[in-house]
């Protein structure tokens, strides 16, 4: 079996900020820190021919130097390329990963999105429901215990983006009646990890402030995996846990490598291991299992149902209205209409724009434009609102931003058959489109009676101090590195 | 072919690329000194053209790295310089002066070339980020981006709009030309032109706009024509070594659709005719050694004057020429 190339398949977003390519004669700049003797000395370092690197004391003895590790978090902390080297990707994140030694011992966690379950159902032709449980029997069988739905914690993301926009909104309102300058809206969501990396690198200098700082849905799950599920319902430390997602996205992999979302304390990732939708299917592979024949397993077992997004009777998979990105537009608007404005809006009517990835709304209220929010799916979409925002003619007060076209549904982690047409394509699309919508019920994120217990339990209210403690985050600009080249064309 | 006028610098630094305006009338100039230059002829009618002095009309600073190529909207009222700092910048002319409305940014590594449609409302750039962008300009000298597209494997070093219909063509440095149509709000590849060894650096139609030229680093010019019939680009004739260096420029005449010009590495201009009798032949007429001190970069036909030419080069001249068909070199 031979090894794919994965880097291909980060968002078009990453592909154009250099994922792909590695300028000629650039290299990576990480130093490596070396333990200096007292004396200084006029030692040399020497090069072996297999690569190794020796220093040479003056007395004529060699030291082999460390070599350079690189991991993705360094890739993250440079402006340069992210390298999409096989051999980093592969160590870093991947089913060998998921199947060697990492997790050996420990208490494996799998969180699988909507959008990847939609994406297999598509794939192997069945139900999501059907698809959920077999997969639960074939994690069973391998000895994974702990199916897990990021519907759930991306009710904790719509609950607290709505909070913090409606506070911003507030002050943004104060800041107008006093006459001070604000700029903290448009708030934009902050759930794309691609879009989240590209601000970093690109547009550090402005559109920081402007980012929602509540986390993905697949770091709230981290958060709540290893610090409310292990204390409180398994009692095992964080670290005894190995937290798998299974995305359909492969920049939701640089997300859990990010330096904040590890913890020193304990040693430990919130999320230790992101798996794409596709490698799924070469896992299943891996160990030789042909889906289709394994039985489906009832999801109703111990706390599976907490954490997973079923009715009482588990006939019904739960989900969100609104787009299959999250649908945070939606939500954000309906909660801030009401909590502002005192308004129950029950269909959100929109507008698209010059393509179909770009969709707006507006909340009306005595005749009176209130609220106006948008939808920026797509590189050239971000585009837009990025120079709007930098030229002050952004006349938005929520974006929701993904950086796939389509949104998540597409993402570069999806089943794609490469053989099929760009049209084939579109189709296949639609098709994942429509079973994520319609294989569940929508339900919104204040009904959930489960993640009102655990912010009783533990955040004691919305976005309060608790809740940004460990549900929100925050980002980095990256600084240009500067290049001593000189480019002649 | 005859040096008519000479402009020169104090200090110059390479130029790369030059255009005239749509009427023939300004000419524009950038280079390594980040500078876009406005030239033209002095106005004294009582002077003969042959005496007439060129003049520096205005120098427009804003880039903080290497000018790589410009182009005028087609009614001549906007000009857009495309740079080695990974923008694209736009000019306004208001009674003869430019005032920079707008930077385009986006790309992450050098913009290479630039372009106007035929309507004046869609502008494509393209860069070593191996993207080309699409934009429309709207009212008060804004841009949308319309698309980003990739599709070539490396740099790409010119794109270029069709005469007349909404379809762009870039030539890259993975050796392929390109032809990009918009189909359902996506930019999509429709043609991918195979036949040069080496990289493009440019591209021009002629005025109908159903025959291209391309020539690049293998030093061959490339004449195109579209078969309607077989949908299909079709290389109809092939100068395998027009120079012994690099060619970096060509442009089809678009007045005297019989002639085209070319600058190269080996210092010269050469002239490129359409055969009257074959149309699918055609002859080197004219080869100027040594038109500049070094590289030529640029060579662009004027437009309105069917045997005036410009060239810039690597000595950081720019030279004005009239060709006579007949005339000695």
């Amino acid at each position: 079996m031979s090894e794919n190339k994965r880097g291909g398949e980060f968002s078009s977003i990453l592909k154009l900020t250099d994922l792909d390519y590695i300028i000629p004669s650039q290299t990576c700049i990480k130093p490596v820190e070396i333990e200096k003797s007292a004396i200084p000395s006029k030692s040399t370092i020497e090069i072996e021919s297999d690569g190794t690197y020796f220093e040479r004391t003056e007395t004529g003895e060699k030291k082999s130097l460390e070599k350079v590790g690189i991991t993705l978090n360094d890739c993250l902390a440079c402006s340069g390329c992210i390298t999409s080297a096989e051999s980093v990707l592969i160590s870093a994140q991947s089913v060998q990963e998921f199947l060697g030694t990492s997790s050996r011992g420990k208490t494996i966690v799998i969180s699988l999105s909507p959008q990847s379950r939609a994406s297999l159902a598509s794939h192997f032709k069945i139900s999501s429901l059907s698809l959920v449980k077999k997969l639960q029997t074939f994690f069973k069988n391998m000895g994974i215990d702990y199916l897990f739905d990021t519907n759930f914690s991306r009710d904790f993301s719509l609950l607290e983006s709505a909070n913090e926009f409606v506070e911003r909104f507030k002050q943004y309102k104060d800041n107008i009646s006093s006459n001070t300058t604000s700029t903290s809206l448009p708030m934009l969501s902050s759930a794309c990890p691609g879009w989240i990396c590209y601000a970093e690198k690109t547009h550090g200098d402005y559109i920081l402030p402007y980012i929602s700082t509540t986390k993905s849905p697949q770091q709230i799950m981290g958060t709540l995996v290893k610090y409310y599920f292990s204390k409180h319902i398994i009692h095992k430390e964080p670290q005894d846990i190995y937290h798998v997602t299974i995305m359909p996205c492969y920049d939701k992999k640089l997300e859990a490598s990010r330096n904040d979302f590890y913890n020193d304390i304990f040693k430990t990732k919130d999320v230790d291991c992101v798996l794409s939708t596709g490698e799924i299917l070469e896992l299943l592979s891996e160990k030789n299992v042909d889906l289709m024949s394994l039985e489906e397993s009832e999801l109703l077992h111990g706390h599976n149902n907490e954490f997973f997004n079923i009715t009482t009777d588990g006939k019904d998979l739960i989900g969100t209205s609104g787009s299959s990105s999250g649908g945070y537009l939606e939500f954000v608007l309906k909660y801030a209409a009401k909590q502002l404005f005192n308004v129950d809006v029950d269909k959100i009517e929109y507008k698209v724009g010059r393509n179909p990835d770009f969709k707006e709304t507006f909340l009306k209220v005595n005749g009176e434009t209130v609220l106006t929010f948008a939808q920026a799916f797509g590189f050239r979409n971000i585009q837009n609102v990025v120079r709007k925002i930098k030229n002050g003619k952004m006349d938005y007060h929520f974006i929701e931003i993904m950086a796939c076209p389509s949104g998540c549904i597409n993402g570069g982690g999806q089943i794609k058959d490469t053989s099929l047409s760009v049209q084939a394509n579109k189709l296949a699309l639609q098709e994942t489109e429509s079973i994520y919508q319609q294989q569940q019920i929508p339900r919104s994120p204040l009904d959930n009676d489960y993640v009102k217990k655990i912010y009783q339990l533990w955040f004691n209210g919305y976005f309060t101090p608790d809740s940004k403690t460990n549900l929100h985050t925050q980002y980095h600009r990256i600084e240009k590195t500067i290049s001593a080249l000189n480019i002649k064309w | 072919m005859e040096l008519y006028y000479v402009i020169k610098e104090d200090c110059p630094e390479k130029i790369w690329h030059l255009e005239w305006d749509p009427k023939g009338e300004l000419l524009a100039s950038c280079g390594n000194d980040k500078l876009i230059q406005i030239w033209s002829m002095e106005e004294n009618d009582e002077i003969p053209e042959r005496e007439k002095k060129w003049i520096l009309r205005q120098s427009l600073d804003t880039h903080m790295k290497t000018v790589r190529r410009l182009a005028w909207s087609p009614d001549g009222k906007y000009l857009a310089a495309a740079s080695f700092d990974s923008t694209t910048s736009i000019w306004e002319r208001i009674d003869n002066e430019f005032e920079h409305v707008s930077t385009l940014e986006g790309h992450q590594f050098e913009v290479k070339s630039v372009s106007w449609d035929s309507t004046g409302s869609l502008l494509a750039t393209c860069s070593r980020d191996k993207s080309i962008w699409i934009w429309q300009m709207e009212e008060g000298n804004e841009f949308e981006c319309l698309s980003i597209t990739t599709g070539h494997n490396q740099d790409i070093k010119c794109v270029l709009w069709h005469p007349t219909e909404e379809m762009l063509v870039s030539g890259s440095y993975d050796d392929t030309i390109k032809f990009w149509r918009d189909i359902d709000g996506d930019w999509e590849c429709i043609y991918t032109l195979t036949g040069h060894e080496s990289t493009i650096w440019d591209l021009s139609f002629n005025k109908s706009g159903d025959r291209l030229v391309s020539t690049g680093d293998d030093k061959s010019v490339i004449i195109w024509q579209f078969d309607a019939t077989a949908d299909k680009w079709q290389s109809i004739h092939k100068f395998t070594e027009i120079s012994s260096r690099p060619v970096f420029s060509i442009d089809w005449n678009k007045t005297d659709s019989n002639l085209i010009c070319c600058g190269s590495g080996d210092d010269s201009i050469t002239i490129i005719k359409q055969d009257n009798k074959n149309s699918k032949d055609f002859i080197i007429l004219q080869k100027k050694e040594n038109a500049h001190d070094s590289d030529v970069n640029c060579t662009r036909w004027n437009p309105k004057k069917s045997n005036m030419l410009a060239s810039c080069g690597d000595d950081g001249l720019i030279k004005i020429w009239k060709f006579n068909e007949n005339g000695s070199n």
